[in-house]
């Protein structure tokens, strides 16, 4: 019954019973057909005793009118007895139809009354009175019997008529008494049956009231009846659903609670005071560290309280160093910095100082963060006293060499100069024993200002007060300089010295002295640990802007470990070499340093016993390199022909598959996790191009795992977009997410986003105020196939950033004149647009702690000799040209 | 006899040089820094001077400008003695107008050889 609808329960009662009501009127009609053939039968009856009793008095009639003609023999009696007659006939017949034998009996009797009445008759005609009077006592005879006949036809009937009529009785008795034993079995029936169909929609109905109750009374753990597939089941249905909605509210709610909860703990338990005001200026929020910076404000830090009145408490009530400034003046300044907040200001709040960082927050309002900075401040002053006086060390380190060196070179200039003399003037004199003696004096006087030399250029290098000086040189005519020096070293040891240029060659720019000496560097080496070997010079054009020197030898050769220390200060391969082969330790350090200030460097492979090969690279430094060229020397690097990977982080499956299979209809990889945990081991596996992450998740929540993915180095560049209940966006944001969505996720403004996010065909923008650095980056990244876009300060950056495309990356300088790499990021983070353009900070500038905190999680590199090196790489990672063979390897998830 | 300017403050140098010098058979004039230097230029007209750098009261570069600008020594071929081969001392002296230089500890054949290149001319 229960699977039935309602409307089939109530139609197949409604046709019960209609059917039962037939039935019965069946039933009762049949009985009064019956009944009124019963009814006829009795009429009938009636009609035929009254043909009896006509019957009897036509032929009482008749009889009196043929006695009457017996006695008068007129001819009107005669008349009359057959009228009589007549009548009787008609009668008899009627009664001939139901009682034949009775009616023949009547008619013989009749007729021989008759005759024996016309015998009567014939004999009073003639005068025959006795036979007359004998026949007609025959005929009374007759007539009696004839009479009686009829008389007991009459009662047969009668009789006949009474058990008809008693028939009729009882069966009508039957009728009713069945009628009534009808009626009341329909009406148990259909009481039975509308009793069963009613409790068959009450009882789930009652069910459902009491869910619905207890939902409507909060109790959302009330069973809801089972759905069947009639109307209840499909209320029953609604009511799950509506139910379930109302259990995923209460989890929502739960889950936004939980949020808040966190956020607010999080904000009072840091270290620093946090204030938020609302689009009105008014405090929302503040922590008990922002309220302890204000001892006896207690009455006006509060909610509600307008930022106006907190200065104005604060500055009248002099809890801050105004700076010699009046309130207003301070005031004044300070809602300036609050309204349109840049950096951070400072200010001492009794014996502290407080560092304030402000930021607008979206559709209006502001946060703020107070720092205690006065031990920073004290540790600062200390490192600023600190590094004075390490640079007052340095300059007092580098005069004092400087005039070391020329204060030792003198008197060794004279030793040398004289031992010299002095063997001229022995031979001349004929006192050739002497030589020997003055040559190692001589000797020892050169190696000990070449010792004085070397440290001095080390020095020089290593305070970066090394001058380059760039002209054009020939690279033969140095090369063969190099020979007339190097060929007498190595013939001493018996070694061939072979220096290979090609013609094509031509000139180059670089430092000429520096040059020389690294070569000459690495070949006297060579010379001095090759015996009766051969030492060979290459040199040749390996892009059109680097010059690579090669020299190989075939000498003793050099340990991996050797190897290792090899460009070290004071550091020959074996500290006996020294003893053995002479020389100061710091040729090589001091030949690296030079190859680098001349923007290439040197390298060393080496086996042991086998010989060396050194190769060193310098930059060609000619003005007019054509950018063009340099590209077309190089082979396009495919771009990376994969689909992207978006990791799908949530710990509730059906929401993951709903993200799954919307962003895999885009043509997106997708990566499942249940948990940050998972996330994290996933990320670093599989390096994702973009990851979406569910903020409330079971043990490791989204905010811990987007704080480990930016601080991941290998992934803090992918994009993170945050799927949150209660978005927090300038949190999100402020924390490193690329974007922050409510849910449940709009797809459609998912898949925008993620287009938008990985989309890798802008330029590269260099943000930076040095031509050199300009060039040196847009050769590096134009070499790549890429095409790269300069300005030369923040400002200029912004409004190319407003008016153009997103570019693929940007590469920022931070010491910049007009707005600086700070303010560029300030006003850069506050545009939600630009959060997916990654940001490569690259300075030359030491870095404070608080600076890099300012730079929050940006990648940074410092300019140095590999800034190309540095760059391109960060660049190829940016525009996804240089795809890890993991992602090769992604499972088709 | 060629006679060659040796301007140079340190005594032991100006000493060994000016002996080889002589013993090589040229003429020497001494001068010890470099407005005595100048002055010696005007009088004593030398065919070469041999300037060193770091000279007191007037610098080598400053007296080679000098000497430069005077109109009976303009054409006077100098040669720039520095204490070290750094790089900018050669181009710092080729610049003051010097045509040639060299570097302490003097090492007389290669020194003899740009003397007498110059002398050549």
């Amino acid at each position: 019954m229960s699977h039935l609808s309602i409307r089939t329960r109530l139609i197949i009662l409604s046709g019960l019973l209609l059917f039962l009501l037939v039935a019965t009127n069946l039933f009762l009609t049949a009985k009064l057909e019956n009944n009124s053939s019963a009814v006829a039968t009795e009429t009938e009856l009636s009609e035929i005793i009254e043909s009896a009793t006509g019957a009897r008095i036509a032929f009482g009639e008749m009889r009196y009118w043929l006695t009457d003609l017996a006695v008068s023999l007129l001819t009107p009696s005669e008349r009359n007895a057959a009228a009589a007659r007549g009548r009787m006939d008609g009668y008899l017949d009627q009664l001939a139809r139901r009682k034949p034998d009775l009616v023949a009996k009547v008619r013989a009797e009749r007729a021989a009354f008759e005759q024996s009445a016309n015998d009567a008759v014939d004999r009073y005609t003639n005068d025959q009175r006795v036979l007359g009077n004998s026949r007609l006592a025959e005929a009374r005879n007759h007539s009696v019997k004839v009479d009686e006949l009829l008389a007991a036809l009459v009662e047969e009937l009668r009789g006949e008529l009474n058990a008809e009529r008693a028939r009729i009785v009882e069966e009508v008795r039957a009728a009713t008494r069945g009628a009534v034993v009808a009626d009341i079995a329909i009406l148990i029936l259909g009481v039975f049956l509308t009793f069963a169909i009613l409790r068959s929609i009450a009882v789930p109905l009652r069910t459902l009231v009491g869910a619905i109750d207890g939902l409507s009374a909060g109790d959302l753990s009330v069973p809801i009846p089972s759905a069947g597939p009639n109307e209840i089941g499909a209320m029953a249905r609604a009511l799950a659903l509506f139910r379930d909605s109302l259990r995923a509210r209460d989890r929502y709610a739960a889950e936004a609670e939980t949020q808040r909860k966190t956020i607010a703990t999080a904000i009072a338990t840091i270290s620093e005071g946090f204030v938020l005001y609302d689009s009105d200026d008014r405090i929302v929020l503040f922590n008990d560290q922002f309220r302890d910076l204000y001892p006896g404000l207690s009455d006006v830090i509060k909610q509600g309280t307008k930022f106006d009145d907190v200065l104005k408490a604060v500055s009248g009530r002099k809890l801050v160093d105004l700076g010699g400034q009046s309130a207003e003046q301070w005031i004044a300044e300070r809602r300036a910095q609050h309204e349109k907040p840049s950096g951070f200001v400072e200010y001492r709040f009794g014996d502290r100082y407080v560092r304030i960082s402000e930021r607008r927050i979206q559709g209006g309002g502001s946060v703020a963060v107070y720092t205690d900075v006065t031990e920073l401040r004290q540790q600062n002053i200390e490192l600023e006293r600190a590094r004075e006086a390490s640079e007052v060390a340095n300059r007092t380190k580098s005069q004092f060499l400087a005039n070391m060196s020329h204060e030792l070179r003198t008197p060794l200039n004279a030793i040398i100069g004289y031992s010299e003399i002095l063997q001229e003037d022995a031979t001349e004199n004929g006192q050739q024993q002497f030589v020997p003696d003055l040559k190692k004096i001589e000797g020892a006087g050169r190696h000990l200002l070449g010792l004085i030399n070397d440290i001095l250029d080390l020095s020089k290098v290593e305070a970066g007060k090394m001058d380059v000086f760039i002209e054009d040189i020939e690279l033969p005519a140095l090369l063969s300089e190099v020979n007339a020096i190097i060929a007498p070293l190595a013939a001493k040891n018996g070694n061939i010295l072979e220096i290979r240029v090609p013609d094509a060659m031509g000139g180059i720019r670089t430092d000429r002295t520096k040059l020389k000496q690294c070569v000459l560097n690495v070949l006297s080496n060579a010379s001095k640990f090759t015996h009766d070997g051969k030492l060979t010079l290459a040199a040749e054009r390996v892009e059109p802007s680097m010059v690579r020197l090669t020299i190989s030898d075939t000498g003793i050769g050099m340990s991996q470990e050797q190897l290792s220390r090899l460009f070290q200060a004071f550091s020959q391969a074996d500290a006996s070499t020294t003893k053995r082969f002479g020389g100061t330790g710091l040729g090589l350090a001091i030949t690296r340093h030079f190859c680098r200030l001349l923007g290439g460097d040197i390298t060393a492979t080496s086996e042991p016993g086998r010989g060396s090969t050194f190769t060193i690279v310098v930059r060609d430094q000619t003005e007019e390199q054509q950018p063009s060229a340099a590209a077309g020397g190089l082979t396009a690097l495919p771009a990376a022909d994969r689909a992207m990977t978006v990791l799908i982080v949530d710990d509730d499956a059906a929401s993951r598959d709903l993200l799954s299979i919307s962003l895999k209809r885009e043509g997106y990889h997708t990566v499942q996790a249940s948990g940050g945990d998972e996330a994290l081991q996933l990320a670093r596996k599989l390096r994702p191009d973009a990851i979406t992450l569910d903020v409330l998740m079971p043990k490791t929540d989204g905010w811990a795992v987007l704080a480990a993915l930016k601080g991941d180095p290998d992934l803090r560049d992918v994009p993170v977009i945050m799927v949150t209940i209660a978005p927090d966006r300038a949190i999100g944001l402020s924390l490193g997410a690329a974007e922050v969505m409510t849910k449940p996720v709009d797809r459609s403004e998912l898949t925008t986003l993620l287009r938008h996010l990985l989309s890798r065909d802008g330029p590269i923008l260099v943000v930076e105020d040095d031509l050199a650095t300009r060039e040196t980056i847009r050769n590096t990244i134009e070499k790549m196939g890429v095409a790269v876009v300069e300005v030369t300060n923040g400002r200029e950056a912004l409004s190319w950033l407003s008016e153009h495309p997103l570019p693929a990356l940007i590469l920022l300088d931070l010491i910049m004149p007009e707005m600086d790499g700070f303010e560029f990021l300030d006003a850069f983070n506050r545009n939600p647009e630009w959060h997916c353009i990654p940001v490569v900070v690259i300075t030359a500038k030491q870095l404070t702690a608080a600076e890099r905190g300012l730079l929050s999680v940006r990648t940074i590199i410092e300019k140095g000799v590999s800034i190309d090196r540095d760059i391109a790489a960060i660049v190829g990672k940016a525009i996804g040209r240089l795809p890890s063979p993991v992602r090769t390897a992604m499972p088709s998830a | 006899m060629k006679k060659i300017l040796l301007v140079e403050d340190n005594e032991m140098n100006r000493d060994m040089l000016s002996r080889r010098l002589v013993r090589n058979g040229f003429e020497v004039v001494i001068a010890i820094d470099g407005q005595q230097g100048v002055a010696m230029a005007q009088n004593e007209r030398p065919d070469l001077i041999l300037m060193d750098m770091s000279l007191p009261v007037v610098d080598g570069w400053e007296a080679t400008r000098r000497v430069r600008a005077g109109e009976a020594t303009a054409t006077i071929p100098i040669i720039a003695l520095t204490a070290h081969a750094m790089s900018g001392d050669r181009e710092k002296a080729i610049e003051a107008g010097c045509d040639d230089y060299d570097t302490k500890p003097i090492e007389l054949p290669r020194l003899l050889e740009k003397i007498n290149a110059l002398l050549a001319r």
